[in-house]
């Protein structure tokens, strides 16, 4: 049995220019120790899937109108509000791009990661800032002691993104999601944080669900990827699968568009056209009007996520 | 590739420094002593991570930030020398655009309006009907069309009102134009896009950019030269594909080797820096980078290296400056 299993997720955002369908019909799973990327840009709804995992989805406007999650055999999407808070932070954590934005300004990093010990474990007061302590020094940070006692602000934004990691492992959880971990960091402290998680993985143990726009840290950091589009799944496949033999027409598109830091081509490719709006998603397949292989049918009808070769599964007609 | 260095420069930065005052009395030096020539039609990227200087450099090019001080020569004239009315003329030749193209746009102004506002401030239209031709030309040229005229930003894309704040910038006719991370709001697909047109309109007008970026990857498309910046000093210039195949300084090093490459074979082999960046008000002595430095020695502390030629067109600021091949391919 899988540790989390999603099928065909729907969450749709109920506004008063009308309904989006955010998340639409998004199926995956992720075994124990695990981890999975879900890439896609802006707008194509990975940060909506992340949040629903947890029922966190600001609802309203956005509300799960259909589908399942289903995380180690307990239904989350029927689950009280008691079992809910138990989860959250307990068996599955979560952290986000900024970290300032999950670190309270006016208590210090110990008494936070304390805190969310002491909740999930009701260890004593003086257990809960040991374990703190001692999840600084496993997330790296020089003198865990002092900068236990240490408020946010004092902290560089690399050094918060540490506290915040540690935090997110204290209570040992068997699923951390990472929402764009890295995203606010400068290359040479994003890839201190990527050494941090895949080796806190290792030891850990702890399965990894990490979103991101960034093919590149995708390509560092996990085993399966997810790409997103307008709210579907349009491919699944292994992360050397992925970057190796791209199936849809969408992933070679964004893999192709990325500039190489290796050679320097004449022209970037890119894929023509936008993203289509939320208010006015094409009929069929939602890539068809920026899709070179489009046919009759990409209009008409939407093509399922179905085996297309090696362990990978598209949603494309082209491909069938 | 790099437009002619024989001739004389369209830009010409000397000794530029920029100290801004802390609460306590004391000041930071968020630019300090950067040096560079840029020719006309010729791509310079500055480079660095955050709080490097390099914005703070771009926006002392136009005088939107006074330098403290420092000469900048552009086409032989002595910028921080004018007055006024004579900046505010000479600024028809410098144009900016910025990074984030929700901010750099009035929300209330029409994309007619927002385009013809520099050709308003110069008086270049005579007639409302040269404005509308001239505004209709701009926006065919960045991919838009007439349509679009009567719009206001919000009814644009990120990649959309990047390419009205290009066309903005385009309007007058600058030679220069300082692009602060022009594509970094922007997902690939569209940054793709924005480098292209970019790379269009100089090849057109041959106008000039400091490419400002933290994106290895778009500055080695875009860019004819490099400069890398660290803690508001240049520590090595050269051309782009010299950078690329063996930077020299260990910090251009390390930046190379940690920009994420789209390639699940090749993992593991970066060169990773201890430690944080240093804040700008509390800088290392000697060299600023000795602190995360793999191959630092006690004259890093003491001295601070020159910028000094090391061949082939290439500075470095390194007592130990040398070629490095990292295993990026």
């Amino acid at each position: 049995m899988s540790l989390l299993a999603v099928e065909d997720l729907r969450v749709h955002l109920f506004t008063r220019r009308g309904v989006v369908r955010g998340v639409d019909g998004v199926t995956f799973s992720v075994e124990t120790g695990k981890s999975l990327g879900i890439v896609g840009e802006s707008g194509c709804g990975k940060t909506m899937t992340a949040l629903a995992l947890m029922r966190l989805i600001p609802a309203p406007p956005a509300r799960i109108v259909g589908g399942s999650i289903r995380f180690d055999g307990l239904d989350v999407v029927a689950m009280d509000a008691a079992r809910l808070r138990a989860l959250r932070g307990g068996d599955i954590a979560m952290i986000y791009q900024d970290p300032m934005t999950s670190l309270n300004p006016v208590f210090t990093v110990g008494e936070q990661i304390a805190e969310a010990v002491r909740l999930h474990r009701r260890d004593s007061r003086s257990a809960a800032w040991l374990r703190a302590t001692e999840m600084l020094r496993v997330v790296g940070i020089p003198d865990p002691h002092r900068i236990a006692g240490a408020y946010p602000h004092q902290l560089s934004g690399g050094m918060r993104q540490r506290v915040v990691i540690g935090m997110a492992l204290a209570c040992d959880p068997k699923l951390l999601i990472a929402d764009e971990p890295t995203t606010a960091l400068d290359v040479t402290i994003q890839a201190q944080i990527l050494d941090l998680l895949r080796r806190l993985q290792g030891e850990f143990g702890t399965a990894i669900i990490l979103i991101t726009h960034d093919l590149g840290v995708i390509a560092d950091l996990v085993d399966d990827v997810v790409v997103m589009y307008a709210g579907k799944v349009v491919e699944h496949a292994p992360v050397r699968r992925l970057f190796a033999d791209p199936q849809h027409p969408y992933t070679r598109g964004l893999l192709r568009s990325v500039p190489s830091l290796q050679t320097r081509e004449h022209r970037l490719r890119t894929i023509e056209g936008t993203v289509p709006s939320p208010f006015a998603m094409p009929t069929g397949c939602s890539f068809n009007p920026r899709c070179a292989l489009v046919r009759d049918i990409c209009r008409e009808q939407e093509p399922k996520l179905l085996p297309a070769g090696d362990a990978t599964r598209a949603a494309c007609w082209a491909l069938i | 590739m790099s437009a002619g260095t024989s001739r004389a420069p369209l830009l010409s930065v000397r000794g530029l420094v920029k100290k801004f005052p802390t609460s306590g009395g004391g000041a930071v030096k968020a630019v300090d002593g950067v040096s560079f020539d840029l020719a006309a039609g010729e791509t310079l990227a500055l480079v660095g991570e955050s709080g490097c200087g390099k914005s703070t450099t771009g926006r002392m090019l136009l005088r939107l930030t006074e330098p403290t001080t420092g000469t900048i020569h552009f086409d032989g004239i002595d910028l921080l020398g004018l007055g006024r009315r004579a900046l505010r003329q000479r600024r028809r030749e410098l144009q900016i655009v910025f990074q984030d193209p929700y901010s750099s746009l009035s929300p209330r102004l029409r994309v007619e309006d927002i385009i013809a506002e520099p050709l308003d401030v110069h008086g270049l239209c005579r007639t409302q009907a040269a404005r509308r031709d001239r505004v209709v030309e701009l926006l065919r040229l960045v991919g838009l069309d007439a349509m679009h005229l009567r719009r206001h930003p919000f009814e644009f894309s990120g990649g959309q009102r990047q390419r009205i704040a290009i066309a903005r910038a385009l309007a007058p006719g600058p030679r220069l134009i300082v692009a602060d991370e022009p594509v970094s709001a922007l997902d690939v697909s569209i940054q793709s896009q924005v480098v292209n047109l970019m790379q269009d309109l100089q090849a057109r007008f041959g106008v000039a950019y400091v490419f400002i970026s933290h994106d290895l990857a778009v500055v080695r498309h875009i860019a004819h030269r490099v400069a890398v910046m660290y803690l508001g000093r240049l520590v090595e210039v050269c051309d782009t594909d010299a950078l690329f195949d063996a930077p020299h300084h260990p910090y251009s090093q390390a930046l190379l080797s940690a920009a994420p490459v789209p390639d699940p074979e090749r993992r593991v082999c970066r060169i990773v820096l201890q430690g944080d960046v240093p804040s700008p008000a509390n800088v290392p002595g000697g060299c600023h980078f000795h602190p995360r430095c793999p191959i630092a020695q006690p004259v890093c502390r003491e001295t601070v290296p020159p910028l000094r030629e090391v061949g082939h067109g290439r500075s470095a600021a390194c007592h130990f400056a040398a070629p490095l091949p990292i295993s990026i391919s």
